[in-house]
């Protein structure tokens, strides 16, 4: 039976980069292992010989070159309104310590 | 001025009863009324009735039946210099510079975008309770849901404000909202419509789609919506054309199926309006047919959506980190800085399935979970696409009983994420498998709507359309929104 328990739950909380208080923690852990006790019903259905072959249409992308003559005019203005400031090369985060 | 549909006010436009600026005028008292659903994220107000009086001087164009017609999209479609959220606090002063492709398709053909409509954040959730502006509530009913994630967009069509809103649709996002809103949500075949400019979820199932009032609405925006993009590597090409021009209630070939086994487990009231709609069918000489489905694939439907879903999710938005765009929170360095902002930005609905999704994606999960569902997801697209080769429509329920309360929702969260419900799960075919899907209004239990939901194979919107035409009018709900406001 799947299940995840406070260490494992850690662990994967750090590698995308979230954080959870005590009661945070419980409380997804008791949410977290219903679900994946909904999600252990997969490991009864029979998927010998069937291959994971790229079936779906998803997987049939194609490539290809876009135009170079078709561009259009944008203000750099426009196009920087959401990028991060920059100085010296390096861009500039808030270093304020945690709030 | 009453609800009309696009179809309706295009015939008053022509006449020259009203002008696009007295729509617009209309639709933002209309809004006004309905603020209190917690429908529209944003109201492009001033900006819209610039554009409407700038129609107002224009002549209609040949066959542009949405010419000054107002809509509302959800806030997952990028808009340029339009505040685009996804109802996610992470994205809460987020401002693009460019808009999606259905954006600019919708507004060359002089269509006025009025504004953006709630969603769960980030189109999780499936309740419309999860946005971080709040509820959306039913206007049927505002004691219930509407369902989501299109939440927003459902409301306003369903309380008349505009007679289409775009959605998008990853797992029956659009269809479900649609059942419990007495109107019309569409999902076209995965790779009809562009999803350029839409923020993901799954990428695999997201599909972009709309509702609207009835099936001419309908055919009318999917001719301005289906077209390849080459701005979307997974956008592929249709041999049909002209979907409004060729819509018909003469369907008496196609072939009519539903699964038994479903059908078994519908409980009344709705079953036996079921019933009375086969036998209505057969009267009418139309094939109609009950087939059977392996139940043990029906049952891993939610576990294969919640499998995929979540880990496509969990690695889609690994760039909502508060570095590049979106709210920012203080750190000590940039790790602090990325954790403190997710933390802070996302909802508990959406944790806890970045949770799962990083669980499944782990390394020693990966192919016991994510390729095991991936393999069952191939045997789903290999069974249901037999059935849509063989036979033309599926009907299949949209939502097994009428919208829950909002306060059950919030008392029985966990037990809603459960296999042993299936049946309410069954819309979920058509994400998996790829196939175009509709949702139209079936029947009233207390007053309160419940659609059916009908299914065709790849590529098929015209057969679909037509179907649903047909349906349409044999069941006689037509415009059903209009008859309450």
């Amino acid at each position: 039976m799947l299940k995840i328990n406070k260490n494992l739950l850690l662990i994967l909380a750090k590698k995308i980069m979230l954080k959870f208080n005590n009661i945070e923690l419980t409380q997804l852990i008791k949410e977290v292992n219903f679900i994946l006790k909904q999600i252990n019903f997969i490991k009864n259905i029979n998927t010998n010989n069937i291959k994971y072959n790229f079936y779906h249409r998803f997987y049939l992308q194609f490539n290809c070159l876009h135009n170079d003559d078709n561009f259009k005019i944008e203000l750099q203005q426009n196009i920087l309104s959401n990028a991060p400031k920059i100085k010296n090369g390096y861009i500039i985060i808030n270093n304020k310590g945690i709030k | 001025m009453k609800n009309y549909s696009i179809w309706e006010l295009h015939n008053l436009l022509l006449k020259k009863i009203i002008k696009p600026s007295d729509i617009i005028k209309n639709t933002i008292l209309k809004l006004k009324k309905n603020s209190h659903l917690n429908a529209a994220i944003t109201i492009i107000e001033e900006k819209a009735l610039k554009q409407a009086k700038y129609l107002d001087n224009i002549t209609i164009p040949n066959n542009n039946y949405v010419f000054g017609i107002p809509y509302f999209a959800k806030d997952n479609f990028v808009t340029k210099d339009i505040l685009t959220t996804a109802s996610s606090k992470i994205l809460s002063n987020f401002i693009p510079n460019y808009n999606a492709k259905v954006i600019n398709d919708l507004s060359e053909k002089m269509m006025i975008l009025l504004g953006k409509s709630t969603l769960d954040e980030l189109s999780m959730g499936g309740h419309g309770i999860y946005a971080h502006t709040g509820i959306v509530l039913n206007p049927w009913d505002n004691s219930r849901i509407i369902g989501g994630s299109s939440s927003g967009s459902a409301a306003l069509v369903a309380s008349g404000v505009v007679p289409f809103a775009l959605g998008s649709d990853t797992g029956d996002s659009i269809r479900k909202p649609a059942s419990y809103a007495g109107i019309i949500g569409i999902k076209p075949t995965y790779g009809l419509i562009s999803r350029y400019g839409l923020i993901p979820y799954a990428p695999s199932l997201d599909t972009v789609g709309y509702f609207t009032t009835n099936i001419k609405d309908t055919a009318i925006i999917l001719d301005i919506l289906a077209k390849k993009d080459i701005n979307d590597s997974t956008s592929m090409t249709t041999n049909e054309q002209n979907y409004y021009d060729n819509l018909t209630k003469n369907i008496k070939k196609l072939k009519f199926v539903y699964i038994k086994e479903i059908q078994n487990q519908i409980p009344n009231p709705l079953k036996m309006r079921f019933q009375k709609l086969f036998s209505q069918l057969e009267q009418l000489g139309i094939f109609i047919k009950s087939i059977t489905f392996s139940e043990e694939l029906l049952k891993s439907l939610l576990s294969v959506y919640m499998t995929i879903s979540y880990a496509e999710a969990v690695s889609s938005h690994s760039n909502l980190n508060g570095i590049n765009f979106g709210l920012q929170c203080d750190g000590k360095n940039y790790q602090e800085i990325m954790i403190n902002s997710r933390t802070k930005g996302f909802g508990d609905i959406v944790k806890k399935r970045y949770i799962i999704g990083a669980y499944v994606l782990y390394s020693k999960n990966q192919k016991s979970l994510f390729l095991k569902a991936q393999k069952i997801r191939c045997l789903i697209i290999k069974k249901l696409t037999k059935i849509l080769n063989k036979y033309d429509i599926l009907l299949l329920p949209a939502s097994i009983n009428i919208a829950p309360t909002i306060e059950y929702i919030k008392q029985n969260k966990s037990q809603i994420e459960n296999i042993d419900n299936y049946i309410d799960n069954v819309l979920l075919l058509a994400n998996l498998v790829g196939n175009p899907s509709i949702t139209i209004s079936f029947m009233l239990i207390n007053n309160l709507p419940i659609g059916i939901n009908l299914n065709s194979k790849l590529f098929s919107e015209q057969k679909l359309l037509n179907a649903s035409y047909f349906l349409e009018e044999l069941i006689g709900f037509k415009y059903l929104n209009n008859n309450k406001y």
